[in-house]
């Protein structure tokens, strides 16, 4: 019922916003507890249950596994990394871990709590943060319901302090920036990623049927289409965010102007790659142990992350090749590396985006031999009918395929804008009214006719 | 994306707020009928001319036909009427889906003395999974029912939720017209295109077809693509739930409300239920549905006496549907067999029980054509 990004869910959102600057600050938890508590059962009774257990015992086991707190410290680190992650190794991969075994019931949110609770522990374990006496506050931290469908992931010290510090006054102008940033992810999800989804749909449901020109814009439509999908579900959630005063990680920040796959990752799903990088690169040992040992690890983390995604052999070479190319890119001369020259950053944007590209066609492949299957037809099947024959991807008309390609484009644009360090919201905001009022117009007319609406099935990352 | 600073503007009373608000509302309307002025083509739509019509005379029309295109290219209510005496009226629309079918019957059975519902029953509306698949089946109905009809709001509110609302006040979105045609669009709008029985933007003598009133539209042409199937039908499910649940609906309305409901096919070229799996397989469901619920069903693709009628490849405009001289045949036929039916007798012997029979004994030409061309 609350699924985002449907009116219900803006409504219940909109509607925490007016009890949020009702109640004192260091009280607003608890209200955030209780809408968790709405929003989950809305979707999925049974990870209700779940979050609270795998928070409880989290809760518990955490004071216990702080070093020096007994003998059983690394016994109680054990199980309550066990309790945060094993249901999350079973459920979501009992199908790889036993062939012919059905999938089994899979809680709404698994793959982002467990790694939240697990980053928490681990965080109490390494004395980071101190370990929260009341279990309440770990459940609402974990199922803090803006991250639960698909992150960005929060770590404990981050998230929580600032329930208690959050502006104690409602700001209009902190309304209309989170709606701005809000209605930018609606702009993004309808108008880009589900139109282009049509076109992803119907190439990669058989690959044979196209020629090259059809397979490969479908592949560039399929990095844009997921990353106007989950970026601008983020740009949802940190706008819902904003308004209630808090500051959400960042999840994205143009990640196609990365001139490396290793810049890609510091700016492609950040909170995913930092909870990698902090709880199994760098205590794997990270860099500091050698090339060959830092060339494992980030191929191990890699790895790992793919599988994160899934329990499909794609997701598993998918991760391979990401961690392939950052060990190459570890190797190579330093302009090519860190300090890049301005030529060195012109080849390598446009390289980067085409290793995105053809990684991820292997990412959103159905199996390895549905990702072979589209390879060869680049290969094999010649031919330009792209434009022409715009139908064959499930297009209605010419006019479907343009609104696709200026909503890539206005998408391309506010990125290019941003890396150039041009802030679209603050111009906005200082811009006199007749100025923002006509922006305003031509934003809600431009969504009107570019929004697709009926085909729309929910967010990618979702899933995963 | 990067974070603005949030330092305190100075704020606008509350007062000076809500006017400000009210001012933006009242912009963006504007806009929006400025918008949907310059950019909608609905001058060429046949449902708005039909609707137009109908509500102009609802006050008398006593039987209606409903129905995708099959409905309005095959049934002529002149034809009709003269033979039953009816003042009958074809509400069909291009791609209507049996929800469709069912809110247009409920608008017209509060604004007419409706006694008779011919529901035309092709075979792929039925077998569509959700309404939403084909939105723009919804629009053509939904744009020109009357303001005040809650059926415009419940079909939309059901089809899309509330992002179908968006259509409805912007249909720019699903009804934008070719740049080319934007000042002819323009002139028409202004210059009598909306008058009751101006026909001529729904006119096309290059493609042979054209409104004819009462909903009956006609065409010129016979098929150059053969009588190939769209869709076969699936033995064991010879509707979709979607189609079965509408189709249920429908018949418990007009008997809850004493219609006469008659579920009817137009003919379809022998050649293409030849062509369709499992045909036979809807028949059957829908004889068992129609006796089910006190009702009777006329597959005219199966109808016995070729001589009566006398359809084949010179009466259909293209794979499967009646071109207007295969449409005034049928009328005919269509209003004698409802005439018979009507005097109380048992009219199911006038069709085959089984599309076999039907393309045993007396198929139309379209199966000649078709053997004559593999040969």
């Amino acid at each position: 019922m609350l699924e985002v990004p449907s009116l219900a869910f803006l409504a219940f959102a909109a509607a925490l916003c007016c009890l949020w600057y009702r109640l004192a600050p260091p009280r607003r938890w608890v209200l955030l507890l209780a809408a968790n508590a709405v929003f989950c059962l809305s979707i999925d009774a049974g990870a209700f249950f779940a979050v609270a257990g795998a928070s409880a015992a989290v809760w518990y086991a955490a004071p216990r596994a702080v070093p020096g707190h007994g003998r059983h410290a690394d016994a109680w680190l054990a199980a309550g990394l066990a309790a945060a992650l094993v249901p999350l190794v079973l459920l979501k991969y009992s199908g790889m871990l036993a062939a012919g075994l059905t999938q089994l019931y899979k809680p709404f949110g698994l793959s982002y709590y467990s790694l939240q609770l697990a980053g928490y522990l681990l965080d109490v374990r390494r004395q980071r943060i101190a370990p929260e006496p009341r279990f309440a506050r770990v459940w609402c931290y974990a199922g803090f319901f803006l991250s639960l469908t698909q992150g960005p992931f929060n770590r404990y010290d981050s998230l929580m302090p600032q329930l208690d510090a959050s502006p104690a006054q409602f700001s209009a102008q902190r309304l209309v920036f989170g709606a701005q940033r809000c209605a930018w992810g609606y702009f993004k999800k309808y108008a880009v990623a589900d139109r282009a989804a049509v076109v992803v749909s119907a190439a990669f449901a058989d690959p044979a049927s196209f020629d090259r020109s059809q397979l490969v814009f479908a592949m560039v439509m399929y990095a844009f289409q997921l990353y106007a999908d989950f970026s601008g579900y983020t740009d949802m959630m940190l706008g819902i965010g904003e308004a209630l005063g808090l500051r959400l990680p960042e999840n994205f920040r143009q990640p196609f102007l990365a001139a490396s796959v290793r810049e890609l990752w510091t700016r492609w799903h950040i909170s995913l790659s930092q909870w990698f990088r902090d709880y199994l690169y760098i205590p794997l040992g990270g860099s500091r142990r050698g090339a060959v040992r830092r060339d494992g690890n980030l191929l191990l983390t890699s790895l790992v992350s793919g599988l994160w995604h899934g329990a499909n052999w794609t997701f598993l070479v998918w991760g391979a090749l990401q961690g392939l190319c950052q060990m190459a890119e570890n190797h190579m001369p330093e302009p090519w590396r860190r300090r890049r020259t301005a030529w060195t950053r012109a080849v390598g944007i446009p390289l980067n985006f085409a290793v995105f590209v053809v990684t991820f066609t292997i990412f959103r492949a159905s199996s390895l031999d549905n990702a072979a299957a589209y390879f060869r037809g680049i290969l094999h099947q010649a031919g330009s009918e792209v434009f022409a024959q715009y139908w064959l991807l499930g297009l209605t008309s010419r006019l479907d395929l343009l609104l696709l390609v200026l909503g890539v484009a206005a998408v391309a644009a506010v990125d290019v804008l941003h890396e150039c360090g041009f802030r679209l919201r603050a111009a906005l905001s200082a811009a006199p009214r007749g100025v923002r009022w006509a922006v305003y117009e031509c934003a809600i007319f431009a969504f009107l006719l570019m929004a697709r609406f009926y085909t729309a099935s929910g967010f990618l990352y979702a899933r995963f | 994306m990067p974070r603005p600073d949030q330092t305190k503007g100075r704020v606008p009373g509350p007062l000076k707020q809500a006017g400000l608000f009210a001012l933006f509302a009242a912009l963006t309307a504007a806009l929006c009928l400025l918008l949907n002025f310059l950019l909608v083509d609905d001058l060429h739509a046949y449902s708005r001319v039909m609707l137009q019509e109908y509500y102009a005379q609802a006050e008398k029309v006593d039987t209606i036909f409903v129905g995708s295109s099959h409905s309005y290219r095959s049934f002529d209510p002149e034809v009709v009427d003269a033979v039953l005496g009816t003042h009958s009226f074809n509400l069909g629309t291009s791609q209507q889906l049996p929800d469709g079918s069912y809110f247009l019957i409920r608008e017209a059975a509060s604004q007419s003395p409706l006694k008779t519902v011919y529901l035309e029953t092709f075979y792929t509306g039925y077998n569509q999974t959700k309404s939403s698949s084909v939105p723009l089946a919804a629009f053509l109905i939904t744009d020109y029912l009357r303001a005040a009809s809650p059926y415009r709001y419940q079909y939309l509110w059901e089809m899309g939720g509330a992002a179908a609302f968006a259509d409805l006040v912007f249909p720019v979105r699903h009804a934008i017209a070719e740049p080319g045609e934007l000042t002819a669009l323009w002139y028409g709008k202004l210059h009598g295109g909306y008058d009751a029985g101006n026909y001529a933007w729904v006119t096309y003598p290059e493609e042979g077809e054209a409104y004819r009133g009462r909903g009956f539209v006609y065409t010129v042409g016979t098929s150059a693509w053969g009588y190939g199937s769209l869709l076969d039908v699936k033995a064991d499910a010879p509707l979709s739930d979607f189609g079965r649940q509408n189709l249920e609906r429908i018949a418990r309305f007009c008997e809850s409300e004493g219609i006469r409901l008659v579920l009817v096919t137009a003919p379809l070229p022998s050649a293409y239920i030849q062509d369709t799996e499992n045909y036979q397989s809807y028949v059957e469901f829908m004889r068992g549905f129609a006796q089910e619920h006190g009702t009777e069903y006329w597959d005219f693709s199966l109808y016995r006496d070729a001589e009566t009628l006398d359809i084949g490849t010179e009466d259909y405009s293209d794979m499967h549907h009646l071109n207007g001289q295969g449409a005034e045949k049928f009328s005919a036929v269509f209003a004698a067999v409802a005439a018979q039916s009507a005097a109380g007798q048992d009219v199911s012997g006038l069709f085959y029980d089984t599309v076999q029979q039907k393309l045993a004994q007396s198929p139309d030409s379209t199966l000649s054509a078709v053997q004559e061309g593999a040969r």
